[in-house]
């Protein structure tokens, strides 16, 4: 009893021990020591700005792209052939495995996008963990883009800055009623998406 | 991060269901064990009398908080493998309420429903029914409810991100709360206990 008694006493020791160094530590990876800049220092921490983590629009990020927001980075967490067939100008190819190299840096915001919801929510969480402070995931990943910015449909009084964003990626702006074909309104990330994506690829985007 | 515990399994979707059937199992026997296949043990907890639910519970969070911390730190485990479910606000706080309203009710939850039906108990056996008819009957009734199950999603919305604080801070406070709680736990039940007895006639 006493033995039991003692064992226990020493688990939650240990427990109370490993949960203070968490604390000390911070982020569950060891920061490499392969250079001054990737090395993200207390002092670096503090001076990241508030943390969000939230979902934007495929057209929110064109807009960010456009306008060379400061310390914008897009991450494609989709396969390479998927990434070498379509993906977003400036994306960089990252596997989740491969997201440990993607080291917090002061002032940056990591952009997100696959086709996998899962996917999305492991890398945030992922990278949230890991100390960035700003992490976006594009809602409906490369259909999004595909639907929002490459072939939206036009119409109303948002019909010009649409249209021109579109152009600016190179994409055709349809001025086609939303009633005639739902799938090209479709930005949802949905068992439809490769529908979409093959629907959008036959009108030559 | 080359992590060498492998988080898949390899050969596709049998291997993996064989897998996680071994760890159900395993599962399933640490619960009976821990004397969770009981419903009055399960109600215990309810009325403060019997804290096992917690203390085990909380040695299993914070066991897998501080293995998962420090693997990943080690780099024996890659955490950006790990699944992360995505949160929806609005409906997982209507389907925890449904979840603990029907564990308050039969006095066992999923889990440990299937562990007393193993275990050949009859409540167990009706509630492990009653569950599989509530999954369909949800599974079925999603189409006419779709714009509520997906809504409120904000991604893998875990602490760390929503309090704006290191996953470290998160494990910390986590930790400090179960060893708490433990302390507390057997002063709860003697206290409790010691009010029965006075209750009695």
């Amino acid at each position: 009893m006493t033995d039991t008694r003692s064992f226990v006493r020493g688990l939650g020791a240990a427990a109370a021990v490993l949960g203070t160094l968490a604390f000390v530590v911070g982020a569950p990876v060891r920061p490499p020591h392969t250079g001054r800049d990737t090395v993200v220092s207390a002092a670096t921490r503090d001076a990241l700005d508030e943390r969000a983590i939230e979902q934007i629009s495929a057209s929110q990020l064109a807009r960010w792209i456009r306008d060379g927001k400061a310390g914008l980075r897009v991450l494609d967490l989709r396969d390479s052939s998927a990434f070498e067939t379509k993906h977003v100008p400036s994306a960089e190819s990252f596997a989740l495995t491969g997201l440990a190299t993607v080291l917090p840096k002061p002032g940056e915001t990591l952009v997100l996008y696959s086709d996998d919801d899962l996917r999305d929510a492991q890398a945030t969480a992922w990278l949230a963990g890991v100390g960035h402070a700003r992490v976006h995931v594009v809602r409906g990943g490369m259909s999004a883009w595909m639907t929002e910015v490459l072939s939206p449909i036009v119409q109303g009084d948002s019909a010009k800055a649409v249209g021109a964003l579109s152009r600016y990626f190179g994409g055709v702006p349809s001025l086609v009623s939303p009633d005639a074909d739902p799938r090209v309104t479709s930005g949802a990330r949905d068992d439809g998406s490769k529908e979409v994506l093959e629907f959008v690829a036959r009108r030559g985007c | 991060m080359t992590a060498p515990l492998p988080l898949d399994v390899a050969g596709g979707t049998t291997p993996s269901l064989v897998v996680a059937l071994g760890v159900g199992v395993a599962f399933g026997w640490c619960l009976e064990r821990a004397g969770l296949g009981s419903a009055p043990k399960l109600m215990g907890q309810f009325t403060l009398r019997d804290m096992t639910v917690l203390k085990v519970m909380f040695s299993a969070i914070v066991t897998a908080m501080l293995g998962l911390f420090w693997l990943s730190w080690l780099g024996v485990v890659d955490l950006s493998r790990v699944a992360v479910p995505p949160t929806f606000i609005g409906p997982q706080i209507v389907g925890g309420v449904v979840f603990g309203a029907g564990m308050a009710l039969a006095g066992l939850c999923p889990g440990t429903s299937c562990v007393a039906a193993a275990t050949g108990r009859l409540d167990g056996l009706t509630v492990a029914a009653g569950f599989f008819a509530g999954v369909l009957v949800t599974g079925l009734a999603v189409p006419a409810m779709a714009d509520f199950y997906e809504s409120g999603t904000r991604g893998a919305f875990a602490l760390p991100a929503a309090l704006g604080v290191t996953q470290g801070t998160v494990t910390f406070v986590v930790v400090a709360g179960a060893l708490t709680a433990f302390a507390l736990s057997g002063r709860v039940e003697r206290a409790m206990a010691a009010r029965a007895a006075r209750v009695r006639p």
